[in-house]
């Protein structure tokens, strides 16, 4: 009986002690090859005029053909949702976007008649923004009587861009099962070996952190940039030596990659921050902001004195923009 | 003289007893270095996998039997792999037999005996199918298809603690 007492007792303290990391959102987005085959595309001219197209997601759920995604996207849907992973619904995010904005349009203050305040860039920031982007694509092909299904799955960073998992292959042609049917033994067939390759992407990430990208800039205004000499720990130094100390010190492989750099911005990748901070005794969930937040507080300080504005571009990427909010 | 013969015929089935129950053991209780041959035939929607197994025993039985269980202990410790158009299926557990889990396991894969009685692997044994047989030197062979109840197995030794959710982190 002590000993049940006591484990109950273990239990609670490490649930206590120890919180949840931030669960990353996961999307199914059709490739951008599926898109260009069934012409889902969206036209427009840039700057210099030339004509460019990008997958239009939007007049792929309109369309009566999208039956076989939707079954695809259903199925994924359903077995992530059994491993403890619901995926967000594309089709449902853009429908809820649409909603909003016409909802955010129309909304004004009874008083004074005052609109919701809105920039474009909040206009931005408020797209559909998984944080692992599961990339799809599939081909129904046909040899001699028999059809079959050519199917790619990958996982892939949305900030690191790294493919964390894939999957691809044929499946087994068929003269009798329908379309939806192949599609779905595909599916079957495949999320076994590409969910155990996300588990070994958790395992890496549980030991070693998780891996951010950190942007650093600044502002126009400010007369000073990454080249400006401070004297610190009995030295003098650039900034940007200064921040990769910092970095160093702070990420859980203490070996950041700094990938480019100028006088006016630094760009980090493989930034390996720890999954939780202390706080008021206990381990929070900590993500790139968090981590930024520190190093923004660090450049406060005497000797820098440097205000500095975070910028979060998701779970994993941040932009610490230096001189002032 | 004769003391020396009896000596001698004792050590002879002393020997041969402890033979005996070696290969009894050897087959009964699971082990990493099995020489079945499993591969994917097929996956089913009700989170089944259809295996088929290739596996050598004393007697046609035992050889099924042998099958059915090494099905299950592959599922959690080796990997099935692919065949033709199906993908490979990854181990459930990743540190094999360890001292932890050893106990467990030896229960859990116990091969069923004479009297019907045998581990835990037999719950997630849905079906099988008529084995072919052959004839080898030490015994038989057979080759049959065996529909593995894979979801239940891993979410069995998820709440066992021997494997992880994929949202263990989370």
């Amino acid at each position: 009986m002590k000993r049940i007492l006591l484990l109950g007792l273990l239990m609670m303290i490490s649930s206590f002690v120890m919180g949840q990391a931030k669960k990353p959102i996961l999307m199914v987005i059709p490739s951008d090859s599926y898109c260009d085959r069934n012409n889902y595309l969206q036209e427009f001219t840039d700057e210099t005029g030339a004509v460019r197209y990008v997958s239009d997601y939007n007049s792929i759920f309109k369309s009566a053909d999208s039956e076989d995604l939707r079954l695809v996207i259903a199925e994924l849907s359903k077995l992530f949702a059994e491993r403890g992973f619901p995926l967000k619904d594309l089709e449902q995010t853009l429908k809820s976007m649409n909603n909003a904005s016409i909802e955010e349009s129309l909304l004004s203050s009874s008083s004074s008649g005052a609109s919701i305040k809105s920039t474009p860039l909040d206009m931005v920031k408020n797209n559909a923004q998984p944080d692992i982007i599961l990339d799809l694509d599939y081909m129904v092909k046909t040899r001699g009587p028999q059809r079959f299904v050519t199917y790619v799955l990958r996982a892939v960073d949305a900030y690191s861009n790294k493919v964390i998992a894939a999957n691809s292959g044929d499946g087994e042609p068929s003269a009798s099962a329908t379309v939806n049917q192949l599609l779905e033994v595909a599916v079957l067939n495949y999320i076994d070996s590409f969910s155990d390759q996300l588990m070994a992407y958790f395992e890496d990430m549980a030991v070693n952190g998780r891996e951010i990208v950190v942007k650093l800039k600044v502002w126009d205004n400010l007369d000073v940039n990454f080249e400006t000499e401070y004297f610190f720990e009995d030295e003098d130094l650039e900034l940007v030596d200064i921040i990769d100390y910092w970095m160093q010190d702070n990420t859980v492989n203490h070996a950041p990659v700094r990938t480019r750099a100028s006088d006016n911005f630094i760009n980090y990748e493989q930034v390996r921050i720890p999954l939780y901070k202390e706080r008021k005794g206990r381990q929070s969930a900590i993500g790139a902001r968090e981590f930024v937040n520190d190093l923004r507080s660090f450049l406060r300080k005497d000797p820098f004195f440097l205000d500095s504005k975070i910028y979060e571009r998701g779970l994993g990427e941040v932009w610490l923009i230096i001189g002032e909010k | 003289m004769e003391k020396m013969k009896f000596v001698n015929v004792l050590l002879f089935v002393t020997l041969c007893c402890c033979c005996t129950v070696s290969y009894a053991q050897d087959k009964s209780v699971f082990s990493l270095n099995s020489d079945s041959e499993i591969v994917v035939k097929g996956v089913g929607q009700d989170g089944t996998k259809v295996l088929t197994v290739t596996a050598k025993g004393k007697k046609m039985e035992q050889a099924v039997e042998i099958a059915k269980r090494d099905a299950v202990a592959y599922c959690l410790f080796k990997g099935i792999k692919g065949s033709g158009s199906t993908e490979e299926t990854p181990a459930i557990i990743k540190n094999g037999i360890t001292p932890e889990n050893e106990e467990f396991f030896s229960s859990f894969l116990m091969l069923k005996n004479n009297k019907g009685r045998g581990g835990e692997y037999l719950r997630f044994v849905n079906k099988s199918g008529q084995p072919k047989t052959s004839k080898i030197k030490k015994g038989y062979m057979v080759s049959l298809d065996i529909q593995i109840l894979y979801d239940d197995l891993k979410e069995y030794m998820i709440k066992e603690g021997y494997a992880k959710k994929l949202d263990f982190l989370f």
